[in-house]
């Protein structure tokens, strides 16, 4: 990821060591460590400081009023505290946020094309993940991708793990015939119990993070985090030739990325259609 | 000569568990 941000500053003209210097700081998964390495770079009196995920943004947020700063991968920057608006963050930060409602619609439409038998899908969501705003926009933007592909949706909750058996419990009894799930951090740090329970129930399941896929999940789709970083390098630009972050709109997604199990999909006795496949950015064998 | 800070929780994980993380860290600052 650091080196699709530096791609995108090359893209843009900056030479390392020629007209830009950049200082790397790796809390190293810890995350006390952030706050300290954030006031080194403003002890350091950086341009602009570059802090891709969620706590390293606060962080530096908390350090510098004045150094501008830029996120990369940040899923609610408004109900974080990093922005007050999308449209108008205001402030010193700005960047691009990895989530959009339109997400769990388009997730829905690749499941469709993928079993394209699909009329009862179920959406595992967590309520109070994000701020009541983007809850209320995602749940509302899957219905009406939902009515558009002419499936039925089952909203079921998990506010946690343990929620995990009676959630399927609850899919299989209405006879949900597929699932998604949405793009909230306890789904992804429990993505393997949430394979594991797709497969025992046979329900064919498209996640919004890839690693999902890679640990059995049958498919994924979401945003395609490399551009994402690359285009980090844009918003740095754009500062260090002036502009100021308030005035930067935060951006979402544009390019997405499809990856399919297809021994998942064997398992689960299912035919995906050649053109999905050949759609796919990758297919694990 | 232009200088950016760069930070990160983690270079070496991938990022979606770095977002799991990153929420609960959220979280724990709020």
């Amino acid at each position: 990821m650091r080196e699709a941000f530096r791609q995108g500053l090359r893209d843009l003209g900056y030479v390392e060591g020629r007209n830009v210097v950049i200082e790397y700081r790796d809390a190293e998964g810890k995350h006390e460590r952030l706050p300290a390495l954030a006031a080194e770079l403003v002890a350091l009196k950086v341009d602009v400081i570059v802090a891709p995920p969620t706590p390293a943004a606060l962080a530096a947020k908390q350090v510098t009023k004045t150094i501008p700063i830029v996120f990369a991968a940040v899923s609610d920057p408004v109900s974080s505290g990093l922005v007050t608006s999308l449209a108008r963050p205001g402030g010193n930060v700005t960047g691009l946020s990895d989530l959009t409602p339109e997400l769990v619609g388009k997730c829905l439409e690749q499941l469709k094309q993928a079993v394209p038998g699909v009329s009862r899908a179920a959406v595992l969501w967590q309520p109070g993940a994000f701020g009541e705003r983007t809850e209320k926009d995602l749940l509302k933007a899957a219905e009406v991708a939902a009515r558009a592909l002419g499936v039925r949706l089952q909203f079921v909750e998990a506010r946690g793990p343990d929620d995990f058996d009676r959630a399927f419990s609850k899919m299989t009894s209405a006879r949900a015939d597929a699932l998604t799930v949405l793009p909230t951090a306890m789904f992804v740090s429990e993505r393997r119990r949430l394979v594991d329970l797709a497969a025992k129930n046979r329900l064919p399941t498209v996640f919004p993070y890839r690693e999902s896929v890679d640990a059995g999940g049958l498919m994924s789709y979401g945003p395609n985090l490399a551009d994402m970083y690359r285009r980090a390098a844009t918003y740095v630009d754009k500062i260090l030739k002036g502009a100021k972050p308030g005035d930067l709109p935060v951006e979402q997604p544009t390019k997405f990325e499809l990856v399919i199990n297809a021994k998942t999909a064997k398992a689960l006795s299912l035919t995906i259609p050649q053109s999905v496949l050949l759609r796919a950015d990758q297919v694990i064998q | 000569m232009r200088v950016i800070g760069f930070v990160v929780l983690a270079a070496s994980l991938a990022l979606a568990p770095l977002a799991a993380e990153a929420q609960q860290a959220a979280k724990a600052l709020e």
